[in-house]
């Protein structure tokens, strides 16, 4: 029995063909969740755990995104190691950065409120609702690219939050399909509460993460082969 | 210092002994290679050299020290076994990392020393993968990584390519070779592949049923084999066994072997083939040894002919194979693949007697050529 089980899970597996393309685009994505299957749950209470505190959010969410990279590339991980580091090194320019978005997505959705009200007396009013809800939404994705931008450990060049700007304009659809599909999931939690809460525990935080984190790097490589007009791939590192 | 001497060592497992009794001395930074069929005892004994396995009996030194009872972690020695052994929870980085991680290396230098072997081995596109997911022959290079970054005085490798490809085997053969002239360890590899072992060792051991045969290095194992079984066991195809009695006659001995007098090399020892003077013995003859055409330059005096029926030719490229139907005995010729011959033809070879060998057919032994005292002679 114990033999049974020892065979099972030390039997010879199909191999890694050295010779195959890597996968890009959502074939990537697949395989990644695949193959992390595990580090993705252990992942999950790490974020989930360390979001606890509230202000530590953004560094959380910041950490998460370093080991996301990893998983994406196909290099080795420590989990917890390099989680604890990465959190640590990120804290103070994850909460800045996490404190200034929330404010200016605050102010703007508050914006958003304030005007929708009087647009129900005035349509007049729905110009300025529809713009500030735009620059809400630009706020967030520029946020969250810029936060995986800097938790890139093979992207050290400055002028990030510029950067993060022009890519956000350039590739204007990926960071909103991540969020739009993270906002599904959290949704679908809401929606079928008693028996989806489940989906928090084991998936949700690092399963959002990893979503992130792959549009911010095709938001990257889309954004760098427009303007360099040579195809860049989203696992690598481009200069 | 990592010279290993194993002084009467036994391995038993309750009644049945599987070990019994060897001496070997393996002298520092040597590669010793262990050969023999399945079963003879060559991991029992890698096992017992790491500490993995009990001494049940004797004495076994590393450097000056006596280890039968140091622990397996105190010895500095990394272990590649036939059935991989890794972590199966791990990824292949972390597996190759671990050992080094338990003895506090550095991160950085860890993380080197890691990618420099999973460069050498060809695995850096696995570093992320857990074991589960690879095939034998890439399991079984993450093992070699996993000894390759430890960088101990001793390398014990149980059949470590047995699971690759040719091609792969070939290089990972160069390989190992050079990490052993880079390391400056000593190593003891078991393989059953004969080129593997004549290309790799200083030294072979020829084991079988637990007793040590013969120790040499692989030229002497090649040219003075001093029983039958290590005779027939280095060396494809395999020598030519075939029965003959010993005559004298005035230009010196002979051997007769189907009515055909073989003369023997007037170098050989006199005084050792005499006793077995009108006896039946049995004559080796290595296949490449039988000739087309008489080979110019060998003394005409160890050339003798013997005819036979060609029963299947197989053509290997460089080579040919005849296997024969010789005196009523079969045997095989390597010959030139130039050499026209149909199936079924009777043909003449001339056969090269400088190098045959003569076997006592009771004791099997050598007649010619004495057990060199295991671990006394020079490696080449
Ligand atoms: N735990 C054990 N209990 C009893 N007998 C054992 C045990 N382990 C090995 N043996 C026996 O000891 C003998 C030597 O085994 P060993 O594994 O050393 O052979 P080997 O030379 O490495 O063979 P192979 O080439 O097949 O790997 C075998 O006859 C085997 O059956
Ligand atoms: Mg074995």
């Amino acid at each position: 029995m114990i033999a049974r089980l020892r065979d099972s899970w030390t039997r010879e597996g199909p191999g890694v063909p050295k010779d195959m393309p890597p996968k890009t685009g959502l074939a990537l994505l697949g395989a990644t969740i695949r193959r992390e299957a595990w580090d993705l749950f252990m992942l999950n209470l790490l974020v989930a755990i360390s979001s606890l505190a509230i202000i530590t959010i953004p560094a959380a969410h910041a950490a998460g995104a370093r080991v996301a990279q990893a998983m994406l590339r196909d290099q080795p991980i420590y989990l917890l190691r390099d989680y604890m580091q990465a959190f640590r090194a990120l804290f103070w320019r994850a909460s800045g950065l996490g404190g200034a978005a929330a404010l200016l997505v605050g102010l703007a959705g508050y914006g958003v409120y304030i005007y929708g009200q009087l647009a129900l007396h005035s349509v007049i009013y729905t110009g300025p609702a529809i713009i500030l809800l735009a620059a809400a939404l630009f706020f967030a994705a520029c946020a969250l690219q810029a936060v995986v931008m800097m938790s890139d450990a093979q992207d050290t060049r400055g002028g990030l939050l510029r950067r993060a700007a022009a890519i956000t304009l350039a590739s204007p659809l990926h960071m909103p399909a991540a969020m739009a599909t993270v906002a599904a999931l959290w949704l679908a939690h809401l929606m079928f509460y008693p028996v989806s809460v489940f989906l928090p525990a084991v998936a949700n935080f690092s399963l959002g993460v990893l979503l992130v984190t792959f549009a911010a790097l095709s938001a990257k490589a889309h954004a760098t082969s427009r303007a360099t007009g040579r195809p860049a791939s989203a696992t690598q590192e481009t200069r | 210092m990592a010279s290993i001497s194993l002084r009467k060592l036994r391995k038993s497992y309750g009644a049945a002994t599987v070990i019994h009794d060897i001496d070997l001395e393996i002298r520092d930074k040597e590669f010793v290679v262990f050969v023999g069929p399945s079963g003879c005892g060559k991991s029992t004994t890698l096992r017992m050299i790491a500490g993995l396995a009990e001494v049940s009996d004797g004495e076994l030194y590393i450097g000056e020290d006596l280890v039968n009872d140091v622990p397996s972690k105190d010895r500095d020695i990394a272990m590649v076994f036939q059935n991989y052994a890794l972590y199966p929870h791990m990824t292949v980085y972390k597996n190759m990392a671990f050992g080094l991680a338990l003895r506090k290396a550095k991160p950085d230098d860890v993380d080197r020393k890691v990618r420099d072997a999973a460069a050498i081995l060809d695995i850096e596109h696995l570093l992320n993968r857990k074991p589960k997911a690879l095939s034998g022959g890439q399991r079984q290079r993450v093992a070699l990584g996993r000894a390759m970054v430890r960088n101990p005085e001793v390398f014990l490798l149980d059949e470590p390519l047995s699971n690759l490809d040719a091609k792969l085997r070939g290089t990972m053969r160069a390989e190992i070779t050079k990490l052993h002239k880079r390391l400056d360890a000593t190593f003891i590899y078991v393989t059953h592949d004969q080129i593997e072992a004549m290309t790799m060792a200083d030294r072979i051991v020829v084991m079988k049923d637990g007793h040590i045969l013969q120790v040499d290095t692989p030229q002497r194992l090649y040219d003075q084999p001093v029983n039958m079984f290590v005779a027939g066991f280095i060396g494809a195809p395999q020598m030519n066994m075939l029965p003959a009695t010993i005559r004298r006659r005035e230009t010196g001995f002979v051997a007769e072997f189907d009515g055909t007098e073989l003369p023997l090399p007037a170098t050989l020892d006199a005084a050792r083939i005499t006793p077995y003077l009108d006896r039946e013995v049995v004559l080796g003859i290595r296949p490449e040894d039988f000739h087309e055409i008489a080979p110019p330059a060998v003394d005409p005096d160890h050339l003798a002919q013997l005819s036979g029926k060609v029963e299947l030719s197989e053509l290997m490229g460089a080579e040919m194979h005849l296997n024969m139907r010789l005196g009523g005995q079969d045997v095989i010729a390597r010959v030139s693949p130039r050499y026209a011959v149909a199936d079924d033809q009777q043909v003449d070879l001339v056969v090269d007697l400088s190098n045959l060998h003569l076997f006592d057919p009771e004791t099997q032994e050598s007649i010619l050529y004495a057990p060199t005292p295991s671990g006394t002679q020079a490696a080449a």
